[in-house]
Order: structure tokens, then sequence, then C-alpha cells
């Protein structure tokens, strides 16, 4: 008798602490380790820009915004959606680095939810609403379908899609990415160093982000030279480093010699496959060198931070129109990261004198990067 | 010929982690408690694999100590269900949300405070015609497991109790005392598939790299017919599908991605229909024991 009442009373415990928690959890709006409940702390100083760099190869990337002396976007909130975790360094990782910008530079108070299922993205969307919240941003294409339905609802809260092509005009923008550039980009290198004019890719699931990226290393590829070939593997959105990698594989074999992968979190896997093949990879987005400085030659940034840092800006002026906004090489939101020491090794300088004239060309609007890709079959 | 080795390595490098995992749920299984956890084991394992890995600089000690850890793990998984007589498919469900979300939270604290990116792990250094030795020893399991529990007297005391608890007990033997045996072995060997996973597969540990493989374990397990062998040919179909949706995506034909990405799921599935016709599945798996009604 006593250890069936023990039993019950540890239950009755166990389920009052389940209950609490979730309440905690739930009535948070400032949850995630990033956020700080006290006032920011006023700071002046204009937000960095990149400094002009005469080593070969590197292209001055656009001035970011600076902001005016006080923080402006004080008293606003902003929240982000993001699909990953924010350790992953191709995606959702730069979104939140952008929403942490948001909160150092213009004094944002922030909040984000990670890793986000399909099935709960109305619930965090309506749940960041009704918290009061000026703005949402979410990160990725496949939220936007969510976003106009939720918009209507709530129509003082402004809702930032990103990848969003189209909208409704009233209260959500687009925080867009030239993807098409970011894939130019690694294109126009790629093809000048495939000698099987086989270039491989891995992507992550079909969305039209990658959709787009490796329409632009067609494109790339195809002002240099168009016999190259690019061929694409699509894995999935959870892919993970031993399905990119046996993906990788299966493209060496096929004759590729030169990788990009656009896995995300899933890069390490093609990196791998590269490395042990001898061969070499450009990745995009984030980074990726410092993984295997001797196989990633270097990355096509994709400014994810620098688009939602613009937009949370021209959200604070008051400036912020409901339409998508492009932010391209032009812009200053792609651009190629420092090659390695390796790529230093192993490029020809006259590679190296081609990317940056085409580059050139790009910023003085002689290159119209949309028209390559609109000549691709 | 390049390209069929190249796959054949495709293929083992997929199956061997699983095919770890599944010989031991098939031996949890085999003693009636059901192993929905293999999932959480495994990535326990992975993380603890990676950590000490790195930290000792060596492979065996990591991959030792991720076995350890998840023997032991198991041990008091096997606790939580014989003590307090729990449903077995929510506790399984139940770890491994716990275990996706520790692995994930001591991994940002440790990893991400160490390095940038991830470091890259040690791996094994010995290898044999192309292989690492926790290749082989995986398909050496096979026979081993199937040995073990035919022909060795542990081996057959997991079984009866799978099979029928209240006669093992009325012969004297402790029907508690044979699940923690089964659970212990068990899941040493899911141990060592998710220590091999990290270190001689993907060599870094990644959020929720196991990504549904344990799911996968249990499919080759109840497929398999709780043969050893078949669940051998069950991985190892798997495997072969997923190599073989790469290499045709990365063909060029023109079949749908989609397609091609749904090969191995519904290898699996043909061979549910066609093998799964009188499971042999433990009469008394899932169904909790109490010692003294």
């Amino acid at each position: 008798m006593n250890r069936k009442v023990s039993k019950k009373a540890i239950a009755l415990v166990l389920v009052l602490m389940l209950i609490v928690t979730t309440l905690f959890a739930c009535n948070d709006p400032s949850s995630g380790p990033s956020t700080t409940p006290e006032a920011t702390e006023p700071k002046t100083e204009p937000a960095a820009t990149e400094p002009a760099a005469t080593e070969p190869g590197k292209t001055e990337p656009g001035p970011a915004e600076t902001e005016e002396p006080g923080l402006i976007g004080e008293g606003l909130k902003a929240a982000m959606i993001l699909p990953g975790p924010i350790s992953d360094i191709g995606f959702s990782g730069p979104a939140y680095d952008g929403l942490l910008r948001m909160k150092e530079e213009l004094g944002y108070e922030i909040s984000f939810a990670e890793s986000v299922a399909a099935a709960d993205y109305e619930n965090v969307f309506r749940t960041y609403a009704a918290d009061g919240f000026d703005i949402i941003f979410a990160q990725g294409a496949q939220f936007l379908e969510t976003a106009m339905l939720v918009a209507d609802d709530y129509p003082d809260t402004w809702f930032a899609v990103s990848s969003a092509f189209a909208t409704n005009e009233k209260n959500i923008s687009g925080w867009n990415l030239s993807s098409h550039d970011v894939g130019f980009l690694v294109g126009i290198l790629a093809a000048q160093l495939t000698e099987t004019n086989k270039i491989g890719n891995v992507s992550g699931a079909e969305l039209p982000p990658l959709v787009m990226i490796n329409d632009g290393i067609r494109a790339g590829a195809a002002y240099i030279n168009p016999d190259v070939e690019v061929i694409n593997i699509w894995t999935s959105a959870t892919a993970d480093n031993a399905q990119t990698k046996e993906a990788g594989v299966a493209l060496l074999d096929s004759g590729c010699d030169i990788l990009h992968s656009s896995a995300g979190v899933g890069t390490p896997g093609v990196v791998s496959a590269a490395a042990e093949a001898g061969k070499y990879l450009i990745a995009n987005s984030a980074d990726w060198t410092s993984v295997d400085p001797d196989t990633v030659l270097t990355s096509a940034m994709a400014g994810w931070s620098t688009a939602a840092f613009n937009t949370a800006v021209a959200f604070a002026q008051g400036e912020l129109q409901p339409r998508p906004y492009m932010n391209g090489i032009a812009e200053g939101a792609v651009y190629l990261a420092d090659y390695t020491a390796k790529a230093r090794e192993v490029i020809p300088a006259e590679v190296f004198a081609r990317v940056d004239e085409i580059i050139e060309g790009i910023l003085a609007g002689e290159i119209v990067v949309e028209d390559e890709v609109a000549k691709l079959p | 010929m390049n390209f069929v080795l190249s796959f054949i390595i495709s293929v083992i490098r997929q199956t061997v982690p699983i095919l770890y995992v599944a010989l031991g749920v098939l031996i949890i299984q085999t003693s009636g408690i059901m192993n929905l956890a293999s999932e959480g084991k495994m990535l326990i394992a992975c993380f603890i694999t990676a950590i000490v890995a790195f930290y000792s600089g060596s492979a065996w000690i990591g991959m030792l100590a991720g076995i350890l850890i998840s023997g032991i793990i198991g041990v008091i998984y096997i606790w939580l269900i014989q003590a307090f007589y729990l449903n077995q498919i929510i506790v399984g469900l139940v770890f491994n949300t716990l275990a996706l979300g520790i692995t994930t939270l001591l991994y940002r604290q440790t990893f991400s405070a160490v390095m940038e990116l991830d470091p890259i792990l040690p791996s094994f250094k010995t290898e044999i015609g192309g292989f690492s030795l926790p290749v082989y020893l995986a398909f050496l399991m096979v026979p081993l497991v199937s040995c073990f529990l035919k022909r060795t007297n542990p081996g057959l005391k997991i079984r009866s109790v799978g099979e029928n608890p209240r006669a093992v007990e009325s012969m004297g033997i402790s029907v508690q005392g044979t699940r923690y045996l089964a659970g212990f072995l068990g899941s040493l060997l899911i141990g060592a598939g998710g220590a091999f996973f990290t270190l001689g597969v993907s060599g870094i540990f990644a959020e929720n790299m196991t990504n549904g493989r344990g799911y996968i374990a249990l499919t080759a397990v109840t497929v398999g017919q709780y043969y050893p062998s078949g669940t051998l040919a069950i991985v190892a179909l798997f495997g072969i599908g997923d190599a073989l949706q790469y290499r045709l995506q990365a063909a060029g034909t023109a079949l749908p991605h989609q397609f091609a990405q749904m090969i191995p799921y519904l290898m699996t599935v043909i061979a549910l229909v066609l093998f799964a016709r009188s499971p042999r599945s433990p009469a008394s798996l899932g169904k909790p024991y109490y010692k003294n009604r």
C-alpha cells in the first residue's frame, strides 16, 4: 500500500514539474540564450565596413549600412523564426547573426525560435505576433505561405520572409539574397578549374534558393565555357553528413573533379568526399574554409546577416516597403570569401584575374547575372 | 570496375553503423523489451565518442568510451522500464527526445566553445584492404550474435525470457536479471554503432546526426525476422538503396530525383511485404513483467 502511494506522489510531482516548465517556456517571449532582458548599452560607432584588400581575388564588398548615432531600433521588438539550429553556419546561423546585430547595433529587443518544424509554423508566427513583436523575420521561402495566412490577422505586425518573391503588399516584405549571384560566383571559378568539364553540386532540399544557386552555377560555368556540365544531386532538408558524403562520392565517380555544396549543415560531408579523392570544393553562404583549408578553396558568401540587418534598419527608419528586396553582388551581400593559402597555391593567377574582371563587370553593370541565367536552356 | 568498387565501399560505409545498432536491438528485443530508444542511445554514443576521441586524440579510446557509456545507459534504461513497469514504447520515444536535447545542448556548450566550426576527429589508423577494423568486426558480429543467442546458456536464457518469462521464472532464473544482461550487451553494440558512425563514417559530430538510423535498425530487426543474418540483409538492402539513389541522380538520368530518393524506403517496404508474413517477434515483447502475480 505504501509503495503505491509513493509512486502516485512521484507521478504527481513529475506532472506538476512538466506543467510548470511548459508554462515558463510559453510565457517568456525572450526565451533563448541570446536574449537579455536588460536595456541595451548605447553604442555610437558605425557598423564595421570590410577593409579594402589588395590581394588577388578578393573583391571589396559594399559598405554595410551605417546607423545614426543613438539606437534607431530602441523600443522595437524583433523575432526570428529559423528552420534549423543557430549553430548551422550556412543558413540559420547567419540569419541569427543578423538578429544579434539588430540587438547590438540597433537596440532591438530580440527573440528567436530555431529548428521550427512545418507543423509549428503558424503557431510560432501567431505567438510572436500576439506577444507584440513589431517585426517577425522568417528565414526561408517555406515560411511565406504561412506568413501570408497570418499577416492579415495582425496588420500592425511586420513580417519579413527571406527568399520571398511575392508579398501581400501590405505588411510582408522579402529579404532576399540573389542566389543567382551566389551560384554565378561559384560557376565562374569552378568552370576555370575543372579539367573534366564536370562540376558536381550537392544540394539540400529542392527549394527556390537552392534551385537558383544551381542555375547560377550553370550560368557562371556557361559564361566561361559552354561545354562545362554541372551535375546536381538533391538530398533533403535534413540530409546529414554521411548522406551528403555519399552524394559527393557519387558525383566524383561520375567524373566531376570539383565539387560545390549547397547542403547547409551537410557540407562537411561533401568536403570529406572531396578531400578523400584529392579534389577541391567551393562552398557557399558561410566561410567553410576552416573545416578543411586544403580542400575548401573559398566560399561564395551569402550575406543573410546583412540582408536581415538591412531590413531591420529600413524598418526602424520607417522606410520598409512591402515588397521583395534583392541583395546581391552589387549590394555587397554576395562576395567570395578570402582564398585559403592552398587556393593561392593551386589556382593560377590568370584565373584570379578573370574572376576579378568579371566581378568588376557585374559591379559596373556590364555583366548582368540575371541575363546570363536567362540564357540557360 | 572502379565504379563497382566505389559503390561497394559506399554501401559498406552506410551499412556498418546501422548493422551494429541493429544487432544490439536484436539482442534487447529478443529478451522481450522493446527498444525504440535505439535512436537516442546511438546519438548519445556518437556524442560521447566525439568528446572523448577529441580530447584523448585516439579513436579507439573514444570508441571504447562510447560503447561503455552506452552500456551503462542501457542498463539504466532497462531499470526504468522494469522497476516502474512503464510502457516501453513511450519510454523509448521520450528517451530519443531527451537524447537529442541533451546532446545538442552539450555539443553547443563544449565544441562550439572550443572551436568556431566542428573539429575533425581522429580516425581509425589500422586499415586492411581499405577498411578499418570495426568494419570487419561488424560483419563478424553477425555469426557471433547468432551463435551467442542459439548456443550459449545466457543466449538461451535471453530467448526464453522473450518467449515465456513466466516459465523461465518457475525454473528459478531471474527474468529481470536476464533482461538486464540483454540490455547491457545490446546497448554495448548500439554504442559501437554510434561510435563507429561518428569516427569512421562522419568524422565529426553534428546535431541529430543519427537522423533516423536507429529507427532503420529497428525495422531491420523486425523485417529480418529476428535472425542476425536477416538483419544484415535488410540493413544492407537499405544501404544499397541509399547508395543507388545518389548514383542515379549523379548519372543524370531522366528519373525525377524524388523517385530516386524514394528508392531505399521502397526497397524496405517491399522487403517488409515479402518477408514479414509470420513475424517471429518474441511473444512477450513489450509486455511488462510482474514478478509476483
